[in-house]
Order: structure tokens, then C-alpha cells, then sequence
């Protein structure tokens, strides 16, 4: 068939520009509200007050100006708790990400690049992770072990490594034979310089990509890990406790559990569509 | 392909005993498990009665070699919060846990094949736009999340469907339909990529040039093709589904494996979680060996020549 | 003879952007083979994909007339393309690796196309693919039958391709250079093949090829195509003869015949390449390569017979005869 058009695989909902911008606007946004939470906020996320319970927001019935977004059941403001609860999802998932990042990479770019047993080992290592049921396992260590942040980063970012070392490993096997590695070694080069400079830099593009998918990943699995009560430990207002404690009074109040829901989705729509510009605008083929 | 089978199989088990050791070791990261399984008011000789009952005196490998050598035999311990064989209790609940993710993984296929297809046949238009703008929402939306305004929609203002419990089909709706849901936008963009790759092969201009109908076409020549990486992305899933079922259980009381996981974390019933994390592994590899034969199955290169 | 079937004017373009064919003509008389040949991007296999309508969504095609046995196809609606196609008129392409559906045997892909047309049972199709697996030259031809493509070789599946097409008995076989991704030996064969068929069968052939020994093999006439429109066509005798076009000439001068050239003079050669043509583009395609240019060829130019009759499109006279073939004569130094 002669027709010249190039078919693009991999669906784009929109044009890449427009994704990076779109998602650029929504991932900053939040993250310059959470940063402000304390200036913009105006209370304090953990001030109980148990004559203002159960406020409903400005827009509905009951609801006025002194708590836009009314107040949970223990009568802390609503709106001050999704600001704080966005720092805490940001910090989960940035952290986790370069944890699971590091530990990825490494087993990725040695297992590509050594090949061998180093390389069998690695697989074996990550087929091991991928028959792990990770929401489970997350949940017992945490259950065992204690909730705090801490534990839940350090959890994850063990668990959430294996897009990252695959992905690693297979564009490693793909350079690590071309010219430009070649010569560095025939220049004399050591491994380590090698690794660093000339693998790691191309293989960043990847794994970038991944890194997006993977944050969106981390923020919403700590969601469901704070959700059944072994996350992040109240009274710290992680959003996916904060839809937790509401759905008690769900019921009554939908809105007690749809804006903390809202706000996640927002988010993770955001770090996907910037994900998706980017691997648009990198060329970049993930599966 | 004997000896690959075979070669295969070895990792898997070997992947299985990996796993298995891992959650036992981490089953003992708490700490002194005497003292949580003996509770607050426990004395010293209740302690150390309990130290003993449980083997927990002895060193990690002997425990691990006797909680093994038992395993093996089918005896996976008793849960000492339900006074129950280990065994026992999770043959109770497997059912619901199958049931609930053999109807997810239905209702997932149901949902996103033919939106992938139509997407294709769509390519580049507004309904592919369409199907794309509605998975990408669907990635962003947490699925506890969805069953919990599902519940509020469809279990409170409309009343059509029941919000917890395991009484009839009906109570299987939501949460299946929840779990599947979960699976949509990536089998979805899968069958997408798959079709229009299908479509444009040189297969189906033969097809076409045969005067056969679209029906036939798309039906299958282009689906039967396409199918192929969508069933083993499909096993995966599953097997993430039985492990993820564990939220939808909590959710909408269903009884199953996932809820007993929960509960038992809940308790440090530690013989409890590492039979079900056991159970869970065992079950992906057996998935991922079964994709293998499933993919010979479809496709005829893969076969014993 | 009746004319099975008749292409005027045919006009394929992509988009907007790209002309592939631009006023095409051609007619095929049943019972005959005729070549359609011309280098890769001329536009021959798109001509060939726009009769059964392959061509896909964003190909634009339309023709003062493209008739099969006088019906006009381009009225058709898609339903009664898809009863034509693989009925009277059927199509073999050029891969045969990738033109089989891998994941079904040769004769389910077989029997279902004469299923479609002519209904009836499943066990009487099989046996019709039986018998002209055999008569394609394909041995244990039952064996054949419930075996798949990727177990067959690129020869074998490409008569398994022929024999695919013959099913219903069609009245024309349009193939799109069926042999260029064979070795050579099976090319001979596939040509052999063909040609017989075309005996016992009253089968009519639409070759495509690129290699002007195929047409010299098996078509009795031949139209050359370039750039997106025929520059010279008639009885291949006639052509290969005394051809008129300049592209032509140079095709021929191409290729090495023994003793045609002395030892150490250079084979003939045309610099450039294939255009890519705009749409909007008048005149000869040919004209940026050609020595013998002229400002004349920028205006359209029509059909017109050539010294011994067959028909070329071009500027120069009729009967006009170059010197030597290392010769590039200035223009106007032509005897009239």
C-alpha cells in the first residue's frame, strides 16, 4: 500500500503541546496551592471545633464563607485539610518515585548492561516482585510495622520499582552495543563512567516518561493504602483518609467524600497528561 | 517447548519460594509477635506460652523450615484469631474472591473490547477521541472512590442495587463492575493498538479483496490477531485483580480472601497473611504459565512445529 | 474482443497533497495478460488497489470511467464491491509472507471466500481447495489444507495465493507484482504457472511489475507508466520493438543484453529520479529527466498512436529514432 501516512500507534488525546500544557498548568497549580496551604488555607487543618461539624460547602444549603469548603466530621475546615492533604499526596508520590527510581534504575541499567547472571538475576528479581500482590504486602508492612510517612515512602518505593528496571533494562540492551559505547570503552573509559555518562543520559527520556505514570501510581495506591486505615496515619489529611472518615456520613453529605475524590482525580489527570505530552514530545515508546 | 515449559516452570517456582520467604520474613518485621498476638493484658507466661506454641523461640530458618515442611503438606497453620485452620478459612472464602474476580475480569473484557474496536474503526475521529478522553478519566479515577459514589448512586437514591453482603447475583454488581473498571483504559488502548495494527496488515486487504463481509473482517480476521496480547495483559490483570480485590471486599462486605487479608493485618494474624500472600503468588504464576499455553493456543507460530 | 475492462482518466490522489495517478487509461480484453510496468512510485499498484477499492479512507478516486464488463464500478456501493470482489474479480499481491492470516489454516482462509460467494457446504469448498492446491502445482495438496502460511514458504504461498484467487473462477485476476519478493527461479515458475492458467481458465491477467523481463515473458499487451499516468502502451511486441517514449527507451536500454553493447561501454542509465507529483501538475512527468525536453511537454499531452500504431504520449514525432544508445541528441536533430 502506497498511502505516505505515518500512523501513530499509541493513541494521543490531544496534540502534545496542548497535553504539557494542560497537565503542566493542573500539577503546578496544586503544587503551588500546596505550597501556600499555610498562607492560603486560613485555618488550621487540625483544629477540631465540634459545634461547626459537618458544614456543608458555600454553594449548598447551610454552607457560608467562613469554611468554603465546610467542615468533616470533626469540624476541622474542609478546605484547609485538601491543601494540606496535597502536600502530602505530592510529597508521597515525589518521594516514592525517586526511591522506586533509584532501586529501579540500578537493577535496570546492570541487568542491561552486565547481561549474564547479573542480567538473570534481575529478572528473577523482578518476576518475583510482579508475583507479589504489592497492595497486600504494602498494606501488612504498614499494618505490622506501624503507619507514619515514612513507613508508607519506604514501603512503596520498595514495591514500585519494576516498571522502572524493565524499562531500564530493555533501552540499556539497546545501546549498550552501539558505536558511541564501543568507543568509550576502547578510549579506556571505566564502567562507572561509562554507565554514567553515556548510558544513563539516553536512557533518561524513558525514564522520565515512567516516572509521571509512576507518581500518579504512588499518590493513588497511598490513597487506597490511607483509605483502608494503614497509610498515612490520622489525624494527618491525606485525602484518601480524609474519604475514609466521610464515608460514614456519606450518605447524608455526598459531597464529604466527592471533593477529596475530585481533587485526586484532578491531580492524577494532570501528572497523566503530563506524562503523555511528554512521551509525545520525546518520541518516546513505552507499552 | 518441552524444556522451555519446563525451564519455566523451575522460575516460577523458584520466583514462588522467593516470594514465600520474603513474606514470612516480613510477617516477622514487627517486632516481637508474642507480644501482639498475646494482646494488652497479657502476663510474661502468657507470653512466653505463646512463644512457644507458635515456635517463635526458635531461630528464623527453623521456623521458616517448619512452617515450610508443613505447608507442603497442606497445613498452613492455624489463625489464632479465628481458631480455625488456616486452610479452612481460606477455602471458605476463595470462592467469593474467584467469583468476584472471574465476573470483574468479564465485565472488564465486555467493556473495554468493544470500545477498543470501536476506536479503531474510528481512528483518528471524534469517537476515538471519545474513547480515549474516557479512559484517560477513567485511569485518574481511584476505584474505591468510584464504588463508594456508585454506592451512593445506585445503592441509595436509585435503590437498585444492594451495598454489601453476598446474598444474591445482584450483590456482585457493583463490585465486579468497580474491579473491572479498573482494567478498562489499559485493555481498552491494548485492543485499540491491536486492531488498527490488524487493520491495516496485508491479511486483511487480502480479506477485503476477497469480497469478504465486514463482519468477517473486523469480526475475524482483524480480532483474532489483535486478541493475542490482549489475553495475556488480560491474565495479568486478574491476577492484580485478586490481589486488588482486597479493597473492593472491605468496601462492600464481601467476604472473601481480600477481606480476611484485611482483617488479619488488622490482628497480626501473621499465619493468616502469609497463606493468603502464598496463595496470591502461587495463583500469578500459575497465571502466567497458563498465558503462555493460552498464547500458543492463538497463535499458531508459537506451536510445536 | 470485449473489453473486460476499460480505465479512463483514472485519478488517485492522498490527502490533497499527493497525485498518484493522474488520468490513467487502460483496457484489458478478455482472455489476454496485460502488464501495467513502471519503476516503485509511479502509481501502477495504487491504479491496481483502486479497483476493488483497497485503497482506504483518505484516497480520493475518481475516473471519467473504470467499467467492468461495462458496468461502471465506481457506482457500486461497497456491498456489491464486496460481492464482486473475490467473485469475478480477483487479486494477489506481493508478499505472500504476510498476505495469509497467520492464526487460521490455508484451507479455512481458502474455503471461506467461495463460502461467502456461493454458499453451499464446507466440506465441498475444502475439496475445490484441494483440487486447485494440485492444480497450482502444490504437492500433497490435502496436507496443505490444514496446515498454516508460516509453515509454507514464500514460493508455496504465493501459490497457495493463486490458487486462493481462483476459487470462485473469476474472470480477472489483477496481481501486483507478484513475483518481485521471490527467487528468481520461483519467479519463473509463478510466470510459467500463471500463464497456463490463463490457457485452461480464459483467465484475463492484470500484472504489475517493475521488470520489464516479467512483460516480456507473459503479457501480450503492455502500457509503461510513469509518473502517475501511462506513456506508452500497445502490443508488447510492438512496444518492445520500437518504442517511441523516451522513459521507455531508457527502461530498455537498462537492460544488459549480450552483444547489444560493446565490452566496456556503459549500460544505459536515467538520471533522477521518480518524481513526487503535486497536484495541479500539467504536462509530462517525465519532462525534468528527459534530455529531449521540450517547453511543449508542460502542456497536456494526450494519447496518440505511435509509427506502427500502438499508442505513446509524448512530443516527439512518430517513427522518431535515436543514434547510438551513448548518443543524447540535442533536440530537433530528429529526422521528420
Amino acid at each position: 500500500m502506497s498511502a505516505p501516512i505515518r500512523r501513530r500507534l499509541w493513541p494521543a488525546l490531544l496534540p502534545a503541546r496542548l497535553e504539557l500544557l494542560l497537565g503542566g498548568l493542573i500539577v503546578g497549580g496544586i503544587a503551588v496551592l500546596a505550597l501556600l496551604a499555610p498562607q492560603i488555607a486560613g485555618h488550621d487543618p487540625f483544629a477540631q471545633d465540634l459545634t461547626q461539624r459537618l458544614v456543608p460547602p458555600f454553594w449548598m444549603e447551610g454552607g457560608g464563607t467562613r469554611h468554603l469548603l465546610g467542615t468533616d466530621q470533626l469540624g476541622r475546615d474542609y478546605l484547609a485539610r485538601l491543601l494540606y492533604g496535597a502536600r502530602i499526596s505530592l510529597l508521597i508520590g515525589l518521594g516514592t518515585t525517586l526511591a522506586s527510581g533509584l532501586i529501579g534504575t540500578a537493577l535496570g541499567v546492570a541487568g542491561g548492561f552486565f547481561g549474564g547472571r547479573v542480567d538473570d538475576a534481575v529478572l528473577f528479581l523482578i518476576t518475583a516482585r510482579l508475583s507479589l500482590p504489592a497492595v497486600l504486602v504494602a498494606l501488612a508492612v504498614v499494618g505490622l510495622v506501624g503507619s507514619s510517612l515514612t513507613v508508607v515512602v519506604t514501603t512503596l518505593g520498595l514495591l514500585l520499582w519494576d516498571r522502572f528496571a524493565v524499562v531500564a533494562r530493555t533501552t540499556t540492551m539497546q545501546i549498550r552495543h552501539l558505536d558511541y559505547v564501543d568507543a568509550a570503552r576502547a578510549a579506556g573509559c571505566s564502567t562507572g563512567w561509562i554507565l554514567l555518562r553515556e548510558i544513563l543520559p539516553n536512557i533518561a527520556e524513558h525514564l522520565l516518561v515512567i516516572a509521571t505514570l509512576e507518581v500518579a501510581l504512588a499518590i493513588l495506591l497511598e490513597a487506597v493504602l490511607s483509605f483502608l486505615g494503614l497509610g498515612v496515619p490520622p489525624p494527618l489529611p491525606s485525602w484518601g483518609l480524609m474519604i475514609s472518615e466521610g464515608k460514614n456520613f456519606m450518605f447524608f453529605s455526598a459531597w464529604i467524600i466527592a471533593i477529596p475524590g475530585l481533587a485526586m482525580m484532578v491531580l492524577v489527570l494532570g501528572i497523566n497528561l503530563l506524562g503523555d505530552g511528554l512521551r509525545q514530545a520525546l518520541g518516546v515508546e513505552t507499552r | 517447548m518441552i524444556r522451555f515449559l519446563a525451564r519455566r516452570l523451575l522460575l516460577s517456582l523458584g520466583v514462588a519460594a522467593f516470594v514465600v520467604i520474603l513474606s514470612f520474613l516480613m510477617t516477622r518485621l514487627s517486632g516481637d509477635l508474642a507480644i501482639s498476638i498475646a494482646g494488652a493484658n497479657a502476663t510474661d507466661a502468657d507470653i512466653a506460652q505463646i512463644r512457644r506454641a507458635y515456635d517463635l523461640d526458635q531461630p528464623l530458618a527453623v521456623q521458616f523450615l517448619h512452617w515450610a515442611g508443613r505447608a507442603l503438606t497442606g497445613d498452613l497453620g492455624e489463625s489464632f484469631f479465628f481458631k480455625e485452620k488456616v486452610s479452612r478459612l481460606i477455602a471458605s472464602r476463595l470462592p467469593i474472591t474467584l467469583t468476584l474476580g472471574g465476573v470483574g475480569m468479564a465485565a472488564a473484557l465486555l467493556m473495554a473490547i468493544p470500545l477498543g474496536i470501536m476506536a479503531a474503526l474510528h481512528e483518528g475521529r471524534s469517537l476515538d477521541r471519545a474513547v480515549l478522553l474516557l479512559t484517560t478519566l477513567g485511569q485518574a479515577m481511584p476505584s474505591f472512590w468510584v464504588a463508594l459514589i456508585l454506592m451512593i448512586v445506585f445503592g441509595l437514591h436509585l435503590q437498585w442495587l444492594p451495598i454489601s453482603g453476598t446474598g444474591s447475583w445482584r450483590h456482585f454488581v457493583m463490585p465486579a463492575f468497580v474491579l473491572g473498571f479498573s482494567a478498562v483504559p489499559a485493555l481498552a488502548r491494548l485492543t485499540r493498538s491491536g486492531m488498527i495494527r490488524a487493520l491495516t496488515s496485508d491479511y486483511v486487504r487480502t480479506a477485503r479483496a476477497k469480497g469478504l463481509s465486514w463482519l468477517s473482517i473486523v469480526g475475524k480476521h482483524a480480532l483474532r490477531n489483535a486478541a493475542i496480547p490482549i489475553v495475556s495483559i488480560a491474565a495479568v490483570q486478574f491476577g492484580g485483580m485478586l490481589g486488588g480485590s482486597i479493597v473492593i471486599e472491605t468496601i462492600f462486605a464481601l467476604h472473601g480472601v481480600g477481606f480476611l487479608a484485611w482483617e488479619s493485618i488488622g490482628k497480626a494474624d501473621f499465619a493468616v497473611i502469609q497463606a493468603v500472600v502464598l496463595l496470591l503468588s502461587l495463583i500469578y504464576v500459575v497465571l502466567t504459565l497458563l498465558t503462555d499455553v493460552l498464547n500458543a493456543v492463538l497463535d499458531p507460530r508459537l506451536r510445536l512445529p | 474482443m470485449t473489453a473486460l475492462l476499460d480505465i479512463q482518466g483514472l485519478r488517485v490522489s492522498f490527502g490533497g497533497q499527493l497525485a498518484a495517478v493522474r488520468g490513467l487509461s487502460l483496457t484489458l480484453r478478455q482472455g489476454e495478460t496485460h502488464c501495467l510496468v513502471g519503476e516503485s512510485g509511479c502509481g501502477k499498484s495504487v491504479t491496481a488497489l483502486s479497483i476493488l477499492r483497497l485503497l482506504g479512507r483518505r484516497a480520493t478516486i475518481s475516473a471519467e470511467r473504470m467499467a467492468y464488463r461495462g458496468q461502471d464500478l465506481l457506482r457500486f456501493s461497497n456491498r456489491a464491491m464486496s460481492r464482486l470482489a473475490g467473485d469475478r474479480i480477483a487479486m494477489i499481491f506481493q508478499e505472500p509472507m504476510t498476505s495469509l492470516n497467520p492464526a487460521y489454516t490455508i484451507g479455512s482462509q481458502m474455503a471461506e471466500g467461495y463460502l461467502r460467494h456461493r454458499g453451499g457446504r464446507r466440506a465441498a469448498a475444502l475439496e475445490r481447495a484441494e483440487a486447485l492446491l494440485g492444480r497450482v502445482g502444490i504437492t500433497a495438496p490435502g496436507l496443505r489444507l490444514g496446515q498454516f502460511p508460516h509453515q509454507l514458504s514464500g514460493g508455496l504461498r504465493q501459490r497457495v495465493m493463486i490458487a486462493m484467487a481462483l476459487m470462485c473462477e473469476p474472470d480477472l485476476l489483477i496481481a501486483d507484482e507478484p513475483t518481485t519478493a521471490l527467487d528468481v527461479t520461483v519467479q519463473a515458475q509463478i510466470l510459467r504457472l500463471l500463464a497456463t492458467l490463463q490457457q485452461e481458465m480464459g483467465l484475463s491477467i492484470l500484472l504489475i511489475t517493475h521488470d520489464l523481463g516479467v512483460v516480456a515473458r507473459v503479457a501480450q499487451r503492455v502500457s509503461v507508466m510513469y509518473a502517475g499516468e501511462v506513456v506508452e502502451s500497445g502490443e508488447t511486441a510492438a512496444v518492445f520493438a520500437a518504442p517511441e517514449h523516451p522513459y521507455t527507451r531508457g527502461l530498455m536500454d537498462c537492460i544488459p543484453v549480450p552483444g547489444r553493447l560493446a565490452p566496456g561501454e556503459p549500460l544505459g542509465s536515467i538520471p533522477g529520479t521518480v518524481p513526487r507529483i503535486p497536484p495541479g501538475f500539467v504536462g509530462c512527468g517525465f519532462r525534468d529527466r528527459c534530455a529531449l525536453a521540450d517547453p511543449a511537454c508542460a502542456a497536456p499531452l494526450p494519447l496518440r498512436p505511435a509509427a506502427d500504431g500502438h499508442l505513446v504520449r509524448c512530443t516527439l514525432p512518430p517513427g522518431w529514432r535515436p543514434g547510438r544508445p551513448d548518443e543524447r541528441p540535442t533536440r530537433r536533430e530528429v529526422p521528420a
